[in-house]
């Protein structure tokens, strides 16, 4: 019995011994410096923490540093499917069309659903009818609409900024109907 | 025989719309032309000039020897006059005698600085012609004309031309610059609008090339007319385009009306006033604000559909969409309206035609013709009533001169 206890006992105190000593060695092969590691054990025998104060210091560097990597993707994402989404306007109004009414809603649902810290420009664009000066507040006018329809649907209005571009930024340049009615638009820019 | 032709007289037309002017048999003062030495460029813009000013008729004669031999008045029965110039190292020497008084009106010389800015010095010399005939004055022939036009989708650079479009300077580029106006009587600094993060207004001097940032706002900026010190704006400070009135010196802006739809194109006019469009009535239409007041009236009754104003005492000139076609050749015509009597004159035919601009004078009237996807500058001769057209194979989205 005794020697069973003693077999027990010796079993523990090496199972024990194994499981701190090796973590210990991970730790100061993977974080430290050899010259860290030396001071890490000094300063441990003198039962400071400041070795684990910096580890913790290097881990934190390289979450941020993983997380902005990350945002500057969702950014990148963010602002790709914007660049997909136009709502289109008839002439010579800034209402917006009943048809064009889900693609505003997708854009809101975008927003809303981004996790990334955001600025979305909308751009007001005109056909090349009227003159330039109208226009541009036309264009004003279409970007404002869309603006007040997202906050109405939950988008909070301080990510959002308005921009005319009259008739300056056309998308299509033949000069037909089907080609105007392309260029009288909202876009969508992500803002950096 | 010497036909003397010396007054002409004016005949009022059309309830004091129109004022055609005509000539004592029907006949403008003749001017035969002698040169030494004049560059067929040159001889190209004195004929222009002299189709604008639509005053007096030239005839380019003879080639001579020098500007300065004996004049055979014998070779020129009929002409009223005979202007002799000469052109050589940069400068032009004029001579403009009187074949009926037998007198020199005119010995001038015009120097410029490099040979590509000679359609001024040709406009100079027109204007001063004009001045010694006695006509009515014509400075707006001197004018430099500042213009934005489209390069590519978001690339607009601004230009500097003479009235007839001959001489032509690229003054900024880069991104979108638009909407330029002249910033003081002598033609050295101008306004414009660049759209960067957001709209910038600039000041600019053409000679230095020096540029100051004056105001920046989010959503829209455009400066629509100067006085003096003063600038009437179209700003979106609250996303929302109204008229402004921003004094350079002070740095003060007001904000000079209050819609929710659109306000622009701000325009002072009679000392207290400003007109404006509008689309307060669910159309554009043009509206009158009386600074003093306060009050705003609808300022013409006529037409549903002005996109454009210019203005000069009972005079306003509309860019007028006339039909319901939204995209009809017509589309857009300029209407003159008398304010006393209210009379309307179609002045254009065909195109879009748009942005009047009167001449301080206010018997000129330049504007842009859009046709068959390129730009026209045009002149109206109220008084004369003519119109001429000066091609440019781009579009042009303002000007100013």
């Amino acid at each position: 019995m005794k020697t069973k206890l003693l077999l027990v006992s010796g079993l523990l105190a090496i199972l024990t011994g194994c499981g701190q000593q090796p973590e210990l060695d991970v730790n100061a092969n993977q974080n430290q410096t050899p010259s860290q590691n030396q001071q890490t054990q000094e300063q441990s025998q003198a039962q400071t923490q400041q070795p684990i104060e910096t580890d913790l210091t290097d881990n934190t560097a390289v979450k941020v540093t993983e997380e902005s990597m990350n945002e500057d993707k969702l950014n990148q994402q963010l602002a790709n499917t914007l660049s997909k989404e136009v709502v289109h306007f008839d002439f010579d109004k800034y209402n917006i069309r009943e048809d064009q009414l889900p693609i505003v809603e997708q854009v809101a649902n975008i927003l809303k659903d981004t996790k990334t810290n955001y600025t979305v420009r909308i751009e007001g664009n005109c056909d090349e009818w009227g003159t330039d000066e109208y226009n541009y507040a036309l264009g004003l006018k279409r970007a404002k609409t869309v603006k007040q329809a997202l906050i109405d649907l939950g988008v909070p209005s301080q990510k959002l900024t308005i921009i005319s571009y009259g008739e300056s930024n056309p998308v299509c340049t033949a000069h037909t109907k089907a080609c105007w009615a392309k260029n009288r638009r909202d876009n969508f820019t992500l803002l950096p | 025989m010497r036909v003397i032709i010396l007054f002409f007289m004016i005949i009022f037309l059309q309830a004091q719309n129109l004022e055609i002017v005509k000539y004592v048999n029907n006949v403008k003062p003749k001017i035969a032309v002698e040169y030494q030495n004049l560059p067929i460029k040159l001889q190209n813009i004195i004929k222009k000039d002299t189709l604008i000013i639509s005053h007096y008729n030239i005839d380019i004669k003879t080639k001579i020897d020098n500007i300065k031999e004996a004049i055979d008045e014998n070779k020129y029965e009929g002409y009223n006059y005979l202007l002799r110039l000469d052109y050589k190292n940069k400068a032009l020497t004029a001579l403009l005698y009187n074949l009926i008084s037998h007198k020199v009106v005119l010995y001038k010389r015009y120097r410029i600085p490099t040979f590509d800015v000679y359609p001024f010095m040709m406009h100079s010399l027109s204007y001063d012609v004009n001045e010694k005939l006695g006509f009515a004055s014509v400075p707006w022939i001197k004018k430099k004309i500042v213009y934005s036009i489209y390069m590519a989708p978001k690339e607009q650079s601004i230009f500097l031309s003479d009235i007839t479009l001959t001489y032509r300077k690229k003054l900024i580029s880069g991104g979108l610059n638009i909407f330029p106006k002249w910033a003081d009587n002598k033609q050295t600094t101008i306004y414009y609008t660049k759209l960067e993060r957001q709209p910038v207004l600039y000041k600019y001097n053409i000679h230095t090339g020096k540029k100051e940032k004056i105001l920046t706002v989010p959503g829209m900026l455009i400066v629509s007319d100067v006085k003096d010190n003063k600038l009437l704006l179209t700003l979106a400070i609250h996303d929302q385009p109204d008229i402004y009135e921003y004094d350079i010196n002070t740095k003060k802006l007001t904000r000079l009306t209050h819609f929710v739809g659109i306000d622009v194109n701000g325009q002072f006019y009679d000392n207290n006033k400003i007109v404006f469009i509008s689309n307060r009535l669910g159309y554009p239409n043009v509206y009158q604000k009386n600074l003093d007041t306060n009050s705003v009236i609808q300022f013409l009754y006529h037409g549903k559909n002005h996109i454009s104003v210019t203005a000069y005492k009972n005079k306003v000139v509309v860019s007028s969409r006339e039909t319901n076609k939204a995209f009809d050749n017509n589309a857009f015509n300029l209407l003159l309206v008398n304010k006393d009597t209210n009379f309307v004159k179609r002045l254009t035919f065909g195109g879009k035609n748009m942005m009047p601009v009167f001449a301080k004078t206010g018997d000129t009237i330049l504007f842009i013709k859009e046709y068959r996807f390129n730009s026209k500058l045009g002149i109206i001769r109220l008084n004369e009533n003519k119109i001429f057209y000066f091609k440019l194979n781009r579009i042009i989205q303002s000007f100013d001169f």
